[in-house]
């Protein structure tokens, strides 16, 4: 009945139609509703069954149990005494509407983009929506989260030409957005508020007191490996849990949708960069330096960048060889800027929109290797 | 001997695969040609409606080298010619008197006598009986240039696309003085010590490691690796301003079998493939043969496409026409496949990928019912690196594509494109989420190329 009713109402939204203007919407609904009817024109005459719907409706998949954390940690963070039902309704009063604001207005920026320029409405939106309220603390005023939102899809992506032609990522930009344009009124990383309580974030912890070591001060503020590597700690809402980024990260990368070089380029990186700093600890009064490489690896938002951010095809690098090099530069940057520059304790987010507008030039010099060999070989 | 293992690319498991029979069906009434169709030559008609023909009489040429004849393949009278748009060639329709006269008697030759054969004197003959149009080139896959030698000859004897000729069923011992013959013909007009023959490991090794003239290279995994380009590729690649010669293993051993007994091989064996067919296998035809010759099932032609030649490079026919005039495969896809509700969400346990995005993917062993539904929406291109699973080439396809689109013909050049075939990316295009046609834009970007050259 619905599929007839698409069908009687398909020639209004076609060349001509009274609602031609608005076919992008209705072919967005149509084939959202019902696989598209498009054949082949051409060899090769069959096709693979993926499509960029179920790539990324794979990847909304993959955030699932980093969301479902989230929305308890949220509660758990305000007060750990109550059922774990509990926390999480407390969880969804705040994540919810943080959700339904991410997908109406980035819904809205992108139909209208799609009107005005005339291009189809891109599923990647399904993927940003949800990455920029998990880069959230869950306390942020929801108009920020409007206005971070529009700027991501809108400067992030559309003016650039729509989704496959951005340089960085979107939901990245709007983070880096609220981050830089309310400092004041959003602690992000730094501090977690709901309801008035405050809470030093285990990165800030760590960086607090020149001339100590990072794990004293951690464990001065009882925070373990094994919480930090669960999630039980204070942080934006999808972040917290490495645990949960890894099961994302398992399912990522066993249907193939995320590309294994980058988290393991950025893993690398991350862990070499981290042991050098290491070495050097003693000779600093930097209580950053002496933090080991697996407590990096479960601090701040390192996993959630790693598993859902730098792993974006369109602003990684496009080649494999380039995607270790892309995946290696965020994983010693991010150590870089969480150890030496004290104005941000968190580098993950900066490292990877650094790595994101080197992704072109790396693939420059992997190109220029390819047409060397070539030429070398006469 | 070289052994080159491939591990990127993959072999499509359809419904329909082919027995491994031949069916003799070479006695059709009707042949038609489609010479506007055959890539890089301009034909020039010199034949006219009710001529009688016989087998080697020229139908047409190339304009720009009027001694490359395309000849009729059967004795009988041209029923028709029809002229597309812009006066191209579009048919030559001839109806088979089936008497197998043949327009011209060749002397004939053993193996051993080629080397002795004038070079000139071969290339002609090769020329006038139209068995010359059988040997092509690269880059650009139009027919070989007699006057410009190329680096190196390759020949694949096995094909690796979906449902292709099984090649095994070609030839036995008998069949290798034709192709001794064939390969020291190729020899002769190339001016090359040896060719290249490229097996698969299950191939007869015996068989061809008794070749003379020949660099023999085992070649294994999965499709493209049948495809001459790949093999060209890992063994001797093209560098801007080089040509490398290539021919079917099929037509290598018809030229063979003419210098033997002088008389014009006119037949091939062709696969005929697809799960709506009541009998998907190999028959043996005339060449040109019209489709519904060949295919006798009752079909319901609007629930089914007709390609001649593999489903991911072939040209779509219909029963009217001819198989094309390199083509040894034809196969009947189902055409569309319905719409499903929420396709996207669902598990998938029917939908064949190569990704691991449907649960379809734990099912092993099994083949798959595929139709022309594009399963999915075009869409930019998004490189989740797909692409570069499947393609067995060191070039960077993202790139090179962009370049294309660009239209920059250096760095289309330095980025490869002399070594570039657009069936190499057909699987490229099969397992691209955003449905994007890199055969096509590859295709364009050699046509630019070649202008340009």
């Amino acid at each position: 009945m619905l599929r007839s009713l698409l069908d009687s109402v398909k020639d209004q939204f076609e060349k001509g139609g009274k609602y031609e203007k608005f076919y992008p919407l209705y072919d967005a609904l149509d084939t959202f509703l019902y696989t598209p009817s498009t054949v082949t024109t051409n060899a090769p005459h069959i096709r693979d069954s993926i499509d960029l719907k179920r790539s990324m409706i794979f990847v909304v998949i993959a955030m699932v149990p980093a969301i479902l954390f989230g929305i308890f940690n949220i509660g758990y963070q305000d007060d750990s005494t109550r059922t774990i039902a509990d926390n999480f309704v407390f969880g969804l009063y705040y994540a919810v509407p943080i959700i339904v604001i991410s997908y109406a207005v980035g819904g809205i920026c992108e139909v209208l983009f799609a009107i005005i320029r005339k291009h189809e409405v891109n599923e990647g939106f399904l993927v940003t929506g949800m990455l920029i309220p998990l880069t959230m603390p869950p306390d942020i005023p929801l108009w920020m989260v409007a206005v971070a939102t529009a700027f991501g899809v809108i400067i992030g992506k559309e003016i650039f030409g729509g989704t496959g032609y951005n340089i960085f990522n979107p939901a990245l930009t709007a983070r880096a957005f609220i981050y830089f344009a309310y400092p004041s009124e959003i602690s992000g990383d730094l501090v977690w508020t709901v309801d008035g309580v405050s809470t030093a974030t285990p990165l800030l912890q760590a960086a607090s007191t020149q001339g100590s070591d990072s794990l004293t001060l951690l464990s001065s503020a009882n925070y373990s490996f094994e919480q930090m590597f669960f999630g039980f700690i204070p942080g934006s809402i999808g972040e917290t849990s490495t645990l949960a980024c890894l099961i994302g990260a398992g399912f990522l990368l066993v249907t193939k949708v995320a590309n294994w070089r980058v988290m393991i380029g950025m893993t690398s990186g991350m862990v070499f960069t981290s042991i050098i700093f290491m070495f050097l600890s003693p000779y600093s009064t930097n209580p950053m330096l002496s933090l080991p490489p697996h407590y990096h690896f479960v601090m701040g938002s390192f996993a959630f960048g790693m598993v859902f951010m730098a792993t974006e095809p369109v602003t990684a690098s496009h080649t494999n060889k380039g995607r270790w090099y892309y995946g290696l530069i965020i994983g010693i940057m991010t150590v870089i800027i969480r150890s030496i520059n004290p104005a941000y304790p968190e580098g993950v987010m900066l490292a990877i929109l650094f790595a994101n507008a080197f992704a072109p030039l790396i693939d420059y010099f992997v190109l220029q290797e390819n047409i060397k060999r070539r030429l070398l070989r006469k | 001997m070289n052994v080159i293992n491939i591990n990127k690319g993959l072999d499509i498991p359809i419904n329909g695969a082919p027995s491994n029979t031949i069916e003799d069906m070479s006695n059709s009434i009707t042949i038609i040609l489609h010479p506007s169709k055959i890539s890089g030559i301009k034909p020039k008609l010199t034949c006219k409606i009710d001529d009688e023909v016989k087998i080697g009489t020229e139908l047409f040429h190339d304009k720009s080298d009027p001694t490359i004849s395309f000849v009729s393949n059967c004795s009988g009278k041209i029923k028709n010619i029809v002229l597309g748009e812009r006066r191209a060639l579009d048919e030559i329709k001839i109806e088979n008197d089936n008497l197998n006269t043949q327009f011209k008697e060749y002397k004939s030759y053993k193996s051993s006598e080629i080397n002795s054969i004038n070079k000139d004197t071969l290339v002609n003959i090769l020329k006038e009986s139209g068995n010359w149009t059988y040997i092509r080139q690269r880059p650009f896959s139009k027919i070989a240039d007699s006057k410009k030698m190329p680096k190196a000859v390759f020949v694949s004897c096995f094909n690796s696309a979906p449902h292709a000729l099984n090649t095994n069923l070609l030839f036995d011992n008998n069949k290798k003085n034709a192709l001794q013959t064939g390969i020291n013909a190729l020899c002769k007009i190339s001016g090359l010590n040896y060719i290249n023959l490229s097996i698969r490991s299950n191939q007869d090794l015996n068989f061809f490691n008794s070749l003379y003239n020949v660099n023999l290279n085992i070649v294994n995994g999965p499709h493209p690796a049948g495809n001459v380009g790949i093999q060209i590729h890992k063994i001797n690649p093209i560098n801007v301003g080089e040509s490398i010669w290539y021919i079917d293993f099929q037509d290598l051993l018809a030229i063979g079998d003419f210098l033997n007994s002088g008389k014009i091989i006119n037949t091939k064996i062709i696969s005929i493939s697809g799960e709506q067919l009541v009998n998907p296998t190999h028959c043996k035809i005339l060449k040109g043969t019209v489709i519904k010759n060949i295919i006798k099932d009752d079909l319901d032609l609007i629930k089914s496409r007709i390609v001649s030649g593999n489903i991911l490079t072939g040209s779509i026919s219909n029963i009217e026409r001819g198989i094309e005039y390199y083509d040894s495969q034809i196969c009947v896809v189902p055409n569309n496949g319905g719409r499903h509700f929420l396709g996207w969400l669902m598990p998938g346990f029917d939908k064949y990928t190569n990704s691991n995005t449907y649960l379809s993917k734990i099912i092993k062993n099994k083949t798959w019912s595929l139709n022309t539904l594009i399963n999915g929406s075009y869409r930019t291109i998004i490189p989740f690196g797909y692409w570069e699973d499947v393609l067995p080439l060191d070039v960077i396809p993202q790139y090179l594509v962009k370049s294309i689109l660009a239209e920059d013909i250096e760095e289309m050049e330095n980025l490869g494109i002399y070594e570039c075939h657009e069936e190499d990316f057909a699987l490229c295009t099969f397992v691209c989420q955003s449905k994007f046609p890199v055969q096509e834009v590859i295709k364009k970007g050699l046509m630019l190329m070649e202008k340009e050259v």
